[in-house]
């Protein structure tokens, strides 16, 4: 129940941040249309269309996202995205560094370490902390709230990475840093 | 005062959040703090029959229809019985593949029946299925009867992903499929072939494999609530995958897998672990040929192992038992159950073919409509040639005793084979 709900709440999120990003004037400035517009969606994902609804489509093809891929899409759909920074680039070579060596081309095999998690339960409690100190309050708060969920066992994984990383987080992360790299690489206009 | 209170709250929030984190972090990786290093569960030992007659009996478990079935496996019940599952459809891959399902009791087995379906593990799991491969179905030690079966969403057997369904009372009613998390990109490519091991303090291990970048086997360790423990890959690279382990003590095993290498000579690989699978030592080469083909073991009570495998270095028409005195490096053939060497040089036309089908068809044992079965066959297997195939074997050892093997025969029947230990020694 909980990972279907939580599944749904972060289909709904993202889909519904991307209408507002290409319809900004009709919702973003209208906070109640906004969440009119979350619900709608929310709703239609679990229609089904030809004996099967959207959302088991998303999760059959990308699975569940992450639980901070959660908070980061609550945070971009209450706050704005300028309450997601400092935003710390090592993260998206981390999670690119990660998905590379789990497909089993060396003998390094870190989605192991995410199942008995006393090294990357201390770690990610750390990088919390550091990250808290430094005044990255989103990211702190959203890798708490992945070690809360793993514990709680909010997914139907029970392995820590999947509550702190996903495919979507990586490459959005990925187009972001390629995007600003060119961008700040381009004349400015005049 | 509280303004002023609050000021230094709001001047020292950074420092006071600080406790609460550690708290939490302490919380979350206590569980893992108390989790004690895993240990092998021995296997119980069979009853031991050594009077009785040499005996070797054949059966075939599924229907004509579906005409393409494969990778059958087999468990033996704590109530006597057998339940083996296998997969069926169109073709391998194709999208109305089904888990079939059938019981031994009282001495045959019960017309098949569907047991998962993409569409009742899309309901299930809540999460798009767009085909069904391979099943292992196994019986847990607190009595539960588990099948473990691959899915896919998209893409081929490299995007599998696998599903468990739990039947409390041995197969007469099944829980919902659960979709099983066990890789990070995409929870893709993890399948099963193999029996699983247990563990001392009851979680299961089961042998899986990886095949997206790389190939390799794994051994995926499962809470008695299906939850996935740990999981240990015993490679790297592009070699080997299907691992079958047999366990010798409560921290040794050793592992045999199919060879994937693309560079002769073709072998079944082997590694073992001292730590109950926690580390495996890096793949050596048996003597044991291998086509890039499944193959089954069992170790037996006098430590030797017993496997049923291919023994060419290419094609799938010979189906031997083997044994080996030395943990799996030196292989010697005890028997062939299918070989026909004598048709690889001079491929079968299709009236060869035909006849020689329709003889072994009536040597093989009782079936529904074997002219149905013949048509599945012939048309599973003859292009401008024909060939034959016996592969994917699955080996057991029942409590009373008996060896069950089952296999797929030449991609149209389900055979299941029982010999008891008077008939092994009989061919040692």
């Amino acid at each position: 129940m909980m990972p279907t709900l939580l599944a749904s709440l972060g289909y709904g999120l993202a889909i519904t941040l991307l209408f507002a990003s290409c319809a900004p004037l009709a919702l973003r400035a209208h906070p109640r249309r906004m969440a009119l517009a979350l619900a709608a969606v929310c709703a239609l994902l679990h229609l089904p269309i030809l004996g099967i609804s959207l959302l088991a489509v998303l999760r059959g093809a990308l699975g569940d996202l992450s639980i901070v891929t959660l908070v980061f899409l609550s945070i971009l759909f209450f706050r704005g995205p300028q309450s997601l920074l400092p935003y710390p680039r090592c993260f998206t070579l981390m999670g690119l560094a990660f998905f590379f060596l789990s497909f089993g081309v060396s003998p390094l095999h870190p989605y192991a370490w995410g199942y008995a998690p006393v090294v990357l339960t201390c770690l990610t409690g750390g990088l919390a902390c550091l990250l808290w100190l430094r005044g990255g309050y989103a990211f702190s708060l959203a890798l708490l709230a992945a070690l809360l969920a793993w514990r709680l066992h909010w997914l139907d994984s029970s392995n820590l990475w999947d509550y702190l990383l996903d495919v979507p987080l990586v490459m959005t992360a990925l187009g972001r840093d390629v995007f600003s790299g060119v961008a700040g690489r381009l004349p400015r206009a005049r | 005062m509280l303004r002023a209170c609050f000021l230094s709250c709001h001047r020292y929030r950074r420092l006071v959040a600080l406790p609460g984190i550690v708290c939490l972090t302490l919380w979350a990786s206590w569980p893992a703090f108390l989790a004690p290093p895993p240990r092998f569960a021995l296997p119980p030992l069979p009853a031991s029959h050594p009077e009785e007659t040499p005996r070797l009996e054949s059966a075939v478990i599924n229907q004509p229809d579906p005409r393409h079935v494969h990778a059958a496996s087999i468990a033996a019940l704590p109530d006597g019985g057998l339940f083996a599952v296998w997969f069926g459809g169109t073709d391998e891959g194709s999208t109305d593949v089904k888990i079939y399902a059938a019981d031994y009791r009282e001495g045959a087995w019960s017309p098949q029946r569907v047991l998962a379906t993409p569409a009742q593990t899309i309901a299930d799991t809540g999460r798009f299925v767009r085909k069904l491969g391979n099943p292992v179905a196994f019986v847990t030690p607190q009595g539960e009867l588990w099948v473990v079966y691959v899915s896919v969403a998209l893409g081929g057997w490299a995007a599998s992903q696998l599903n468990l369904i739990v039947s409390p009372d041995l197969g007469r009613s099944w829980q919902p499929a659960r979709r099983l998390i066990t890789e990070p990109f995409l929870n893709l490519s993890t399948l099963v072939k193999g029996p699983p091991v247990f563990f001392e303090n009851g979680d299961i291990g089961l042998p899986v494999y990886y095949q997206m970048a790389g190939k390799s086997g794994e051994l995926l360790a499962l809470s008695p609530k299906g939850e996935v423990r740990r999981v240990t890959r015993m490679d790297h690279g592009t070699r080997s995958i299907q691992p079958i382990v047999l366990v010798e003590t409560p921290t040794r095993a050793v592992s045999l897998l199919r060879d994937t290498d693309d560079l002769p000579p073709h072998r079944v690989w082997r590694t073992e672990t001292t730590d109950a699978g926690q580390h495996w030592s890096p793949l050596t080469q048996t003597d044991l040929p291998n086509p890039n083909s499944a193959l089954s073991a069992l170790r037996l009570q006098d430590g030797s192992l017993l496997a049923v495998a291919n023994d060419v270095e290419d094609k799938r028409f010979r189906l031997s038992l083997l044994l080996s005195a030395d943990e799996g490096r030196h292989w010697r053939v005890l028997h062939r159950f299918e070989d026909r060497e004598s048709f690889l040089r001079n491929p079968p036309d299709i009236a060869a073919f035909r006849a020689r089908l329709s003889e072994d068809l009536q040597h093989l044992s009782r079936m529904p409509d074997p002219e149905a079965v013949a048509r599945n066959i012939e048309g599973n297997l003859c292009g401008t040639h024909c060939s034959w195939q016996y592969d994917y074997p699955y080996l057991i050892r029942a409590a009373d005793g008996d060896f069950h093997l089952v296999y797929t025969w030449n991609r149209g029947l389900i055979r299941h084979l029982r010999f008891n230990e008077t008939w092994l020694e009989k061919v040692r």
